[in-house]
């Protein structure tokens, strides 16, 4: 079921109702929100569900298990375990493919072909993420971060319908406390969840939509038969696309909970006005990067090794990060690209700390020269990260070197200007824009109807006819 | 920063907002929402009569949007979003438009000659046109590269999703197709759509296998193609290709040899995309390309072409190609 159908409409009002109406009792309301839950993901795929339950049932028995055990030895069968079950459900249905045709290749090369069983198991949606706050759980248990829940605390908090496609990564330490207590019924943040609701729409159905029918697909589908000027706007625009798709999911989902009175963290923040690869991870899908941050980089020893450690950990992480993308050589290079930019960063901190150089130039221009050359790089990130194969990925950036002076039809004055705003909209104060969220909720309700009509209305007659469903549900 | 902040984890916003009971949002929700249906209501009504298929939800949808868009009307709240989708190049209910051909659609200039056909140069290019719905677009992409590739071909390509030769009232291949070759005056079509078409025609309304309806559908195709082959075009057409849901893959065999049959009358090329894709005849996820082993249709649907089955597909029909054409020196 997707946020921008009338089958969700329908659906959140009545579950909106619904929450409300029992928000004082509180284990009706997680009765009523769980079911509502396994009702929209069972809307994909009813068979998913099992999917779901079963790795709720892993997290509980783990978290229990370790709470339980007497033992650090114990404690730490109980983690594994079930760590390894939660990762065996991701890796079997997100990366048995991969593995299978490589390995197959590989034997058949020395003739011991169909060695491995050819099965094609349809990704579930959203197992990526909710494998992700399922492990989050266990090992913040295990760290005593975190009390063993409920069972019904623990399947709410991974299934809440908000969050449970493609995310933020919620933790239990945020969420738990939230849904074990009523809401204040007097006190819903309105403005800012209905202004998240209606530009995340905007984002994703018109932009996003626009960016993808008019330059995305048809020149990342064929790039030789497009202009070097194409290639470039092209990959721009791809990041322009994902943008605003991702975050413009986000804001949805977050503006949803907190309709419901839950509070999500924040995903994005200006992630193109970064001036480093490192100040990109604080902004993009930041839920994601504290997690990686958090439960692989930091485990791996972070930074409290030497140099080398510390580059290698980095390395690693951003590796698995791309990986976690989807079983496919294109996230690795985007993973790889992303790490040795992260390590170049960090050496060259290091090099100024013991130089006693400034870690930053904040010149004006040089801050102008740092955000473009981050975007740029990050430009080329997306590049493999949106092609369908590393060929096509080496075709796009040979047709950048050999496909100038040809004409550019795609590249209209609608879409410069677009790209344009979407970057330059990201330097808005954040002030400003409170602002006019505080004022929004301020004004009287038929302005409010008014404006959210007009505004709805606005997005439902300039999206296209067809569109792309959102890029992140495949992960 | 541009993104609309969310609270602070102390519950209250930073700036102050006015908190609103839920009741309040509630309803102000629902009546923003109905503000919306009702100065939308032409374009839904539209959208659900010639998009949704034949069924309870879609005479649900109408029951609803048919009172709601006389209102609209009656109250005049339908213009404004009838002069934007005017403005944006539809129709003021939100349908496609199609190019305008003259009356007489004699060609501008030179539309196929045996001589370009058979020595296209760069001055003077192969005009090849591609078109499709949604798995047509699959093949689409690497075909493009494989014919632009050449040096001597060049392409355009139109593709339309969710779209086919059964549901003409929702969108005009015959219309467009019309417009299309008076436009772009191609050399050679190929095209490849039905994915969509195993379902009952509404205008006139006619069950999906049934006797009227296989006649409809032939027509159909046939009047698609013979705007395709007119003025000495050569038109290939590749038919879509077995599928993993085997019910499903029985229905897509009526529209398979219906248009089989219709090429066959109107001297289409019809190419068997199963000789390619199902080599064993039957579905396959994965096949040998090039060597390796490549998953060739999209897990996800069992329907759609991955990159690598669209290159696949597309060397078959550049084979097809270069063969009933004679470019026998072709390479890409």
């Amino acid at each position: 079921m997707l946020f921008y159908t009338f089958d969700f409409a329908i659906f959140f009002g009545v579950v909106y109702a619904g929450a409300w109406l029992l928000n004082r009792r509180v284990v009706a309301w997680k009765l009523w929100v769980l079911a509502a839950s396994y009702y929209f993901y069972a809307y994909w795929d009813w068979r998913f569900c099992f999917l779901l339950a079963a790795s709720t049932v892993i997290s509980h028995l783990g978290a229990t298990g370790i709470s339980v055990a007497g033992t650090e030895r114990v404690r730490r069968i109980w983690l594994v375990s079930s760590i390894t079950g939660l990762l065996g459900l991701l890796g079997y249905f997100k990366y048995y493919s991969f593995f299978a045709v490589n390995v197959d290749n590989a034997l058949r090369g020395i003739g011991l072909g169909n060695a491995v069983p050819l099965l094609t198991p349809t990704l579930p949606i959203a197992i990526s993420f909710f494998t992700f706050m399922a492990v989050s759980y266990v090992v913040d248990v295990y760290r005593g971060q975190l009390k063993p829940a409920t069972p019904i605390d623990l399947a709410v908090y991974l299934s809440f319908f908000p969050h449970l496609v493609a995310g933020p990564i919620v933790r239990g330490t945020e969420l738990l406390p939230q849904i074990r207590r009523p809401r204040d019924a007097q006190s819903i943040d309105f403005s800012r969840a209905s202004t998240l609701i209606m530009s995340g729409l905007f984002k994703k159905l018109v932009i996003s939509s626009y960016m993808n029918n008019n330059i995305v697909t048809p020149v990342f589908g064929s790039p030789n038969a497009h202009s070097a000027l194409e290639v470039l706007f092209a990959v721009w625009g791809y990041a322009v696309e994902i943008y605003c798709d991702f975050s413009g999911y986000t804001d949805i989902a977050i503006g949803i909970a907190l309709l419901l009175g839950i509070k999500f963290p924040v995903n994005f923040d200006g992630p193109y006005t970064a001036r480093s690869l490192q100040d990109f991870w604080r902004r993009w899908h930041i839920t994601l990067s504290r997690w990686l941050r958090d439960y692989l980089y930091i485990p791996l020893g972070g930074n409290r090794g030497s140099t080398l450690l510390t580059a290698r950990n980095i390395m690693l992480t951003m590796v698995l990060g791309g990986l976690w993308h989807g079983a496919n050589w294109t996230f690795l290079a985007w993973g790889v690209l992303h790490g040795a930019g992260q390590v170049t960063g960090h050496l060259r901190r290091t090099y100024r700390e013991h130089r006693g150089i400034a870690l930053e130039n904040d010149a004006t221009f040089a801050k102008i020269r740092q955000r473009f050359l981050t975007f740029q790089y990050v430009s080329l990130g997306w590049l493999f990260f949106n092609a369908s194969s590393m060929s096509n990925a080496y075709s796009m950036i040979g047709r950048l070197f050999s496909g100038w002076g040809q004409s550019s039809p795609l590249v209209t004055p609608l879409l410069v200007v677009t790209i344009g705003a979407v970057i330059a909209v990201q330097y808005v104060p954040r002030r400003l824009v409170d602002n006019a969220v505080a004022a929004f909720g301020r004004a009287a309700a038929p302005v409010q109807v008014v404006a959210l009509g007009l505004g709805l209305l606005c997005t439902t007659t300039l999206m296209p006819a067809g569109v792309p469903s959102f890029i992140y549900y495949k992960f | 920063m541009s993104e609309v902040s969310t609270p602070t984890r102390h519950g209250r916003s930073r700036h102050g907002d006015a908190p609103t009971s839920a009741l309040r949002a509630g309803l102000v929700l629902l009546c923003a929402f109905g503000l919306w249906l009702v100065m939308d209501a032409t374009v839904l009504q539209h959208n659900a009569t010639v998009q949704a298929p034949l069924g309870a939800r879609r005479t649900a949808a109408l029951d609803i949007l048919d009172p709601l868009s006389e209102l609209a009307r009656a109250l005049g709240l339908d213009l404004p979003v009838g002069w934007s989708n005017v403005a944006l190049d539809r129709t003021a209910d939100g349908g496609f438009t199609y190019p305008t051909v003259p009356p007489t659609t004699k060609p501008v200039g030179p539309t196929t000659t045996t001589t370009i056909i058979r020595n296209p140069t760069r001055a003077h290019p192969l005009r090849v046109l591609l078109i499709g719905d949604s798995i047509g677009e699959d093949l689409d992409a690497p075909l493009l590269s494989d014919l632009t590739a050449t040096g001597i071909i060049s392409v355009n390509t139109f593709g339309k999703v969710s779209t086919g030769l059964t549901r003409l009232d929702y969108f005009q291949w015959i219309v467009e197709l019309t417009g299309l070759v008076y436009e772009d005056r191609p050399n050679v079509i190929i095209g490849m759509m039905g994915a969509n078409d195993s379902q009952s025609m509404l205008h006139p309304a006619l069950r999906y296998g049934s006797t009227a309806w296989r006649a409809k559908y032939l027509a159909n195709a046939g009047q698609l193609f013979s705007i395709g082959k007119a003025d000495g075009r050569k038109m290939f057409w590749v038919s879509v290709p077995a599928i993993q849901d085997t019910g499903l893959n029985k229905e897509w065999n009526l529209v398979r040899h219906l248009q089989q049959k219709a090429a066959s009358q109107h001297h289409v090329y019809y190419i068997d995309s199963d000789l390619t894709l199902a080599p064993n005849g039957h579905y396959a996820a994965y096949l040998n390309v090039g060597g390796q082993l490549a998953l060739v249709r999209t897990p996800s649907d069992g329907i759609h072409l991955t990159p690598a089955g669209g290159a696949l597909l597309a060397q078959a029909v550049m084979i097809a190609f270069k063969h009933d054409l004679g470019l026998r020196h072709l390479h890409w």
